[in-house]
């Protein structure tokens, strides 16, 4: 049984013109133990599907779904107070734009200790404040940072920004979790420090079988750390199973050409030579076109395409497209 | 003219050094870049890579005006460039912005914003500045109508043209692009690296490009310099150095891209 199931989910956002569907219709599951990927451009609703998930949309936003279930448990039935137990004990997340998650107010040593839990760890009480500086400093070196003397005793402005993503990634962790969710994790970490921190990820994963949602919008970061992955467009979920597969033989066209506008994996390329890209742009939220949203864009649209494709099935590799690619008989077309 | 053609950039010696405090009423420095030296020919492409913190943007803030070096020669096209002489080095050498949504003013249209390098460093006259928008905003792929619109009304791969569009718009013989596309999304990065590519072929541009990312860096540059808290580690062909780095720095930061991809 899946982790994480999650059956047509939909987002819609109240907006004077009526509501838009932000996010269609989105399937979504995580067997125990599975690193899976999420990714998708910018505005294309992967933090709002973990945000959804986490259960911390404000009210403006309406979550419906066929099914979202966690281990079993019906997340959308649950009161508010029975989810958040799940929220931190069970769920963690690491947020985007790490600066302004924590609180400006505290030092990151306090907040740190606010989120280690000693009650259930039958540690005597006269030794917790010992106990949790410890995990403290444990925690910290292993997200990446070595003066945790420094990092313990300052505020969120005077660390930087990269800093304070460790910082969100070690109280996520502290826990120890049985899935987390990563919204961008690496955004604003330097690229040396981007592989320590998916080791890290990949190491709970092998030791503690913590499940984890990766969320990313370069598909460079995915490849090597993930098993499976969802690709998603403007809302709409076009492509999933596993990243090798998926990696080798893309069958929507979205997925082929984020694929190919990357340099590094067409080694045929020549040098100084045109890549291929998809033309146009991202639609806004206001002008969804209808059907498949990459109609507009697509090189092979059809009519049809103004239907939204039903989900289709080759060997556990999940596709929405009416007019699927196959890698081999790609002509180039040059923009 | 034709002794250049070889030589589009010189730089010797370039060096930055930063105020650092007083120790006994003495004046402190301290060196956060250099000494630099290297040349750029017409139509190549330099990219400069290093991680962060290591003086790369200093470096391409120098060579476009933005800072004032400590020491060291720039000539461009035979000709000293002068740190004060903002005049000259402006038409010469353009850049591109990271972040093309807060490196546009929000409160002109296109046009205008376009129109303001024209207006300040040529005597057009107002037709005449604005046929050559027009021009320029053809040549990144948008529509002459874009110059009535103002910032927010189009989309961030747009908003990149026109950040582009600005950097053409002196007909400079160097751009400067300051991390220009990793805020982008995939399929947009994508289009302006094609448009790149396209409008070097087309005007015999040359581009100077900081970048940390090593996948576009190897597909567009013909020399790479990799920089190293402010020294200059590694410099050469680009072919050269990505198959063989003679650099241990070098070869960590390429062994951190077989990890990514």
């Amino acid at each position: 049984m899946p982790l994480l199931d999650i059956r047509n989910l939909t987002i819609e956002l109240d907006t004077p013109q009526g509501k838009i569907k932000a996010v269609d219709r989105v399937n979504l599951s995580i067997n125990p133990g599975e690193i899976r990927g999420l990714v998708g451009e910018s505005g294309s609703g992967k933090s709002l599907v973990a945000k959804a998930i986490m259960g911390i949309l404000s009210d403006r936003w309406h979550v419906s779904a066929d099914r979202l279930r966690y281990n079993g448990i019906d997340l959308l039935s649950l009161s508010a107070k029975e989810r958040r137990k799940i929220m931190g004990r069970e769920i963690a997340m690491v947020f985007q734009e790490p600066s302004s998650c924590l609180d400006p107010n505290d030092t990151v040593g306090h907040q740190l200790h606010e989120s280690l839990s000693t009650v259930d760890s039958g540690v005597p009480f006269f030794q917790r404040k010992q106990w949790r500086e410890v995990r403290i400093r444990q925690l910290l070196h292993k997200v990446g940072i070595r003066d945790h003397q420094r990092v313990v005793t300052s505020y969120p402005h005077e660390l930087s920004e990269g800093m304070c993503q460790k910082v969100l990634i070690a109280m996520a962790i502290a826990y120890k979790p049985r899935l987390l969710i990563a919204d961008e994790p690496t955004a604003v970490i330097e690229s040396g420090a981007q592989i320590q921190i998916f080791k890290l990820f990949k190491k709970l994963n092998q030791i503690n079988d913590v499940s984890i949602l990766l969320i990313d919008h370069d598909l460079e970061h995915i490849k090597n750390w993930t098993q499976t992955i969802t690709v998603m467009y403007s809302g709409q979920s076009v492509e999933s199973g596993q990243t090798k597969q998926i990696f080798k033989q893309p069958f929507h066209p979205y997925t082929r050409a984020l694929l190919q506008s990357m340099p590094h994996f067409d080694d045929k390329l020549g040098h100084k030579s045109q890549l291929n890209a998809l033309s146009g742009c991202i639609p806004t939220i206001q002008h969804l076109p209808i059907g498949c949203r990459l109609g507009p864009r697509c090189p092979n649209a059809q009519r049809l395409c103004v239907e939204m494709p039903k989900m289709q099935k080759s060997k556990g590799h999940y596709f929405s497209c009416h007019f699927p690619v196959s890698y081999d008989n790609n002509e180039k077309n040059h923009e | 003219m034709k002794k250049t053609m070889n030589n589009l950039l010189e730089v010797n010696e370039l060096t930055k050094s930063f105020h650092s405090g007083y120790r006994w009423l003495i004046p402190q420095y301290q060196q956060a870049l250099g000494p630099i030296s290297f040349n750029l020919a017409q139509q190549q492409t330099l990219s400069i890579v290093g991680d962060a913190g290591s003086g790369k943007t200093t470096l391409a803030r120098i060579l476009v005006g933005a800072e004032v070096r400590s020491s060291g020669t720039i000539i461009l096209d035979g000709e000293q460039l002068e740190s004060k002489n903002h005049q000259q080095r402006c038409r010469y050498i353009r850049m591109i912005f990271q972040d093309s949504d807060t490196s546009l003013n929000p409160r002109l249209r296109i046009g205008n914003l376009l129109e303001e390098p024209l207006r300040f460093a040529t005597n057009l006259t107002r037709k005449d500045r604005e046929k050559e928008v027009y021009n320029k905003l053809r040549m990144v792929g948008l529509l002459p109508e874009h110059a009535h619109f103002y910032p927010h009304m189009i989309s961030g791969g747009q908003k990149q043209r026109i950040g582009v569009a600005r950097a053409l718009m002196l007909d400079p013989h160097i751009i400067v692009a300051d991390e220009a596309l990793s805020a982008l999304d995939m399929s947009v990065r994508s289009q302006i690296i094609n448009l790149l590519l396209k409008l070097q072929k087309e005007m015999g541009l040359s581009y100077i490009f900081v970048s940390h990312n090593i996948n576009i860096v190897r597909h567009i540059s013909d020399q790479v310099m990799v920089l190293d808290q402010g020294k200059m580690v590694e410099f050469g062909d680009a072919k050269q150095i990505f198959e063989a780095p003679t650099n241990d720095y070098t070869r960590k930061l390429l062994y951190n891209l077989d990890y990514q991809s």
